[in-house]
């Protein structure tokens, strides 16, 4: 049996853990072991740790990576940044041996030790590369009977290519996300901004004004040249800004038109048979549309 | 270069194509017979986009400037603008490099045609919209904003390079290729022409990217170096070269592939295989000499004992 | 009211050291910049329209001009998207300039509030986001109070803050460590 190490980050158990117990079904249903990285901590999010140093940042991202070593896994996050930010750790670790060697003698000092081989996926790749689209056709239990879907793939899961375990054949023009929607009987078009920043993040909490700017000048596009029935988010801080920054738009009266949103991993959860209440708690934008056009073919 | 280097331009379009495809479809001889059409559907683009270095000045490519593609974008440019004057024309450049004789005025002509220059603006990506037309998302230096334009077609003016086989053709005559893959010049200013082998002379974009002025200039630098070589009927040798003593010799063969100017043959002398070097071809660096195992290798100007001779005095007490 | 200058800008006293100093702090390609432009096109913070975006960012780093980056609160607006990594032809990694300009800044105390609130989360509760109401939140999705992290495990954490007080954290943050 797989097994692999949930790493939760922040904002997945905090602030959407609709998307952690969608997490935690996927992989059930699919087979995978989870095993509990119990102690970890913040990726850390790239305004923190990163922002004093390279050593203070991989130092901080080789905790969590240590864990992971110690029980013998790699690790599956849903989050963006917590993909970008520990597979970036990993590659500095690699390319500047003497930032490893004063790692492993603070993680030393703390008991701890990483030979730097841990792993790090996202939902997208893990699912694409670690099960495959035929075992995720078989074990669904619903199919998306033509769902409409805007794909959202999230800037860390696509870029900087190198330092990530997989990737993309062309990272400019993603289409493994769409393919897993296809795949479960959705439809997902390619659109022209589809890798465009969604505008969460530093940018949002620094100069929210601006940030929605960004964003509703994507939404635009996407409803323009897709009209979805969801938007299907790879990252979850994306998600939020799908979700909680479009609510925040449609209070302004900047836009007139509503796309819920989901996390793959919702939605793969969903297909798989979660219980959609637990599953989408914390969605703002009503799902109730989706959701008839998932169940009700079935 | 091949469009298919630079995903981030979209180049499964096929409204977006390379320079020189571009140049066939203005020429009278090309595919349309000179009429400016769309590759996908055969219609007159409205908007046209051209990206300057696109593989040059590009670590990940070609370090290299390119050299030409700053003139002929601007020459693209005015041939649609003189013949299209309603299409519109945008340039997207690092710099517009238009060194030497009438190319500033050249440039500045086709800009009163109605060329668009944008400056500091590598385009960072290229999209297809549901229409089929073609997002292009630039800088603008000169503005200090980032720039968006929809276009019907893309021209990406992508690098000049060394043509496949060069080393090979290079190893023939021992003419050595640099850092970027052209064949070197034995000096930059003093001997642009020369290569490693003697008698062989190179011209043109095998030596690096370079217009048509150029290329005819140093084309007329070679000829004229060769002639000088075969005109006088007899070549000098230089002095100080290798020499077998062809009686000594033992045939090994150790030093025919040790020459980096194979000018050592295995020739038949008195009824047997022995070493030959061609006194053309030798450029006196007397590897061979000191390799000989035999030591039948005479290398004039410094012989064993011309050496033995230098070391004694400067042991002298 | 905000004070109204003059638009120029004085490179008699750039300092030729801030250079060396952000290459120092991961910046290590940064002269090799030929401000292409690239970054820029599809940069978040150009596009949103910030006063300082990656290229000229790069441009003012190597200029010198080390008291105007440090003031301007840009830097840490930057998504850390990483798009100009992707796209840099020259491959100065531009995103690393961004958190060179910020470790140079925050040296001086200078970055935003939520800047210090997230790494006094960080170090107290070994999560730098960290909202109320999450026990809530979390109930909803029918999951446990707090989640199996560095939250729920005591010991775990106080190793992880002794991590911390083995970084530049130690000398820089606002805040006690203990």
């Amino acid at each position: 049996m797989k097994r692999i190490g949930l790493f939760l980050g922040c904002n997945i158990p905090f602030n959407r853990p609709d998307v952690e117990y969608s997490l935690r079904f996927l992989l059930n249903a699919l087979d995978v072991e989870i095993v509990e990285m119990e102690g970890a901590a913040c990726c850390p999010a790239y305004g923190t740790m990163p922002s004093l140093g390279i050593f203070e940042w991989a130092v901080a991202s080789a905790w969590n990576l240590s864990i992971a070593e110690e029980k013998g896994v790699d690790m599956i996050t849903g989050c963006g940044s917590c993909y970008g930010v520990q597979n970036e750790a990993n590659y500095y670790m690699k390319k500047h041996p003497e930032i490893k060697k004063k790692v492993d003698e603070v993680l030393a000092k703390v008991g701890r030790k990483y030979s730097g081989n841990v792993k790090v996926w996202n939902v997208t790749n893990f699912l694409y590369e670690q099960i495959g689209l035929d075992k995720l056709k078989e074990k669904a239990k619903y199919n998306l009977n033509g769902l409409k879907c805007a794909i959202q793939t999230g800037c860390h899961n696509l870029w900087p290519s190198r330092a990530f375990p997989a990737n993309e054949d062309n990272v400019f023009i993603p289409k493994r996300m769409r393919e897993i929607c296809e795949a479960l009987g959705g439809v997902a078009p390619y659109y022209s901004t589809i890798t465009d920043c969604c505008g969460m993040g530093a940018l949002r909490s620094n100069a929210p004004d601006k940030s929605l700017a960004l964003f509703k000048k994507k939404l635009d596009s996407i409803k323009a040249e897709v009209d979805p029935d969801v938007n299907v988010i790879g990252c979850s801080s994306c998600l939020m800004q799908f979700d909680a920054g479009q609510s925040l738009l449609i209070e302004q009266k900047k836009i007139n038109y509503k796309i819920p949103a989901l996390h793959i991993a919702q939605l793969v959860a969903i297909a798989l048979g979660a219980e959609v209440e637990k599953a989408t708690a914390l969605a703002i934008i009503p799902l109730n549309g989706v959701i008839q056009k998932i169940k009700g073919g079935n | 270069m091949s469009k298919h280097h630079f995903k981030e331009y979209s180049p499964h379009h096929p409204d977006v194509i390379t320079s020189m495809e571009f140049e066939r479809i203005l020429s009278a001889t090309g595919p349309t017979g000179g009429e400016l059409k769309r590759p996908s559907d055969g219609t007159k683009p409205k908007t046209i986009a051209m990206i300057s270095c696109v593989g040059s000045r590009d670590e990940r490519y070609h370090p290299y400037c390119s050299k030409v593609c700053c003139m002929y974008m601007l020459k693209h440019a005015r041939i649609i603008k003189e013949k299209y004057p309603d299409i519109k024309v945008f340039l997207f450049f690092i710099d517009v490099r238009t060194a030497g004789k009438d190319f500033e005025e050249f440039y500045v002509y086709t800009r009163e045609l109605g060329a668009k220059i944008i400056k500091g603006g590598r385009v960072s990506a290229v999209d297809v919209k549901p229409n089929g037309k073609l997002r292009v998302r630039g800088f603008d230096s000169d503005l200090c904003s980032p720039v968006e334009l929809e276009a019907d077609m893309v021209v990406l003016a992508t690098a000049i390079e060394p043509p496949d086989g060069i080393e090979e053709l290079g190893s023939m005559f021992t003419a050595t290729c640099g850092r970027e893959g052209f064949l070197r010049e034995v000096h930059t200013k003093l001997y642009p022409v020369e290569t490693q082998a003697r008698g062989v002379f190179i011209a043109g974009c095998v030596q690096g990217p370079k217009d048509i002025p150029e290329s005819i200039a140093q084309a007329r630098a070679a000829a004229a170096a060769t002639a000088a070589l075969v005109i006088p009927g007899k070549i000098k040798f230089e002095a100080i070269i290798s020499e077998v003593d062809r009686d000594k010799c033992s045939s090994c063969g150790v030093c025919v592939p040790l020459c980096p100017y194979t000018a050592i043959k295995i020739v038949e002398y008195k009824g047997k295989e022995k070493a030959y070097i061609e006194p053309a071809l030798c450029a006196g660096c007397g590897v061979c000499a000191s390799a000989c195992p035999s030591r039948a290798i005479t290398f004039h100007g410094f012989t064993t004992e011309q050496i033995m001779a230098q070391i004694e005095a400067l042991t002298e007490p | 009211m905000e004070e109204v200058r003059v638009n120029v800008i004085d490179l008699t006293n750039s300092d030729e050291n801030f250079v060396k100093e952000l290459e120092e702090l991961g910046a290590d390609e940064l002269r090799e910049c030929i401000q292409c432009g690239k970054c820029a096109a599809t940069c978040p913070m150009a596009l949103s329209g910030l006063e300082y975006y990656i290229k000229r960012i790069i441009h003012a780093a190597n200029l010198g001009l080390r008291d105007i980056l440090l003031e301007d609160s840009s830097v840490w607006a930057c998504q850390s998207c990483n798009r100009c990594v992707e796209v840099c032809p020259m491959d100065i990694k531009p995103y690393e300039v961004i958190q060179a300009v910020r470790r140079a800044a925050i040296r001086v105390e200078s970055c935003p509030a939520n800047t210090y609130e997230g790494l006094r989360n960080l170090y107290r509760f070994g999560h730098a986001v960290f909202p109320k109401g999450f026990e809530e939140r979390r109930k909803k999705a029918g999951l446990p109070e707090k989640p199996p992290t560095a939250l729920s495990f005591e010991e775990m954490r106080k190793k992880y803050q002794e991590l911390l007080r083995n970084t530049i954290l130690e000398e820089i943050a606002p805040f006690p460590l203990t």
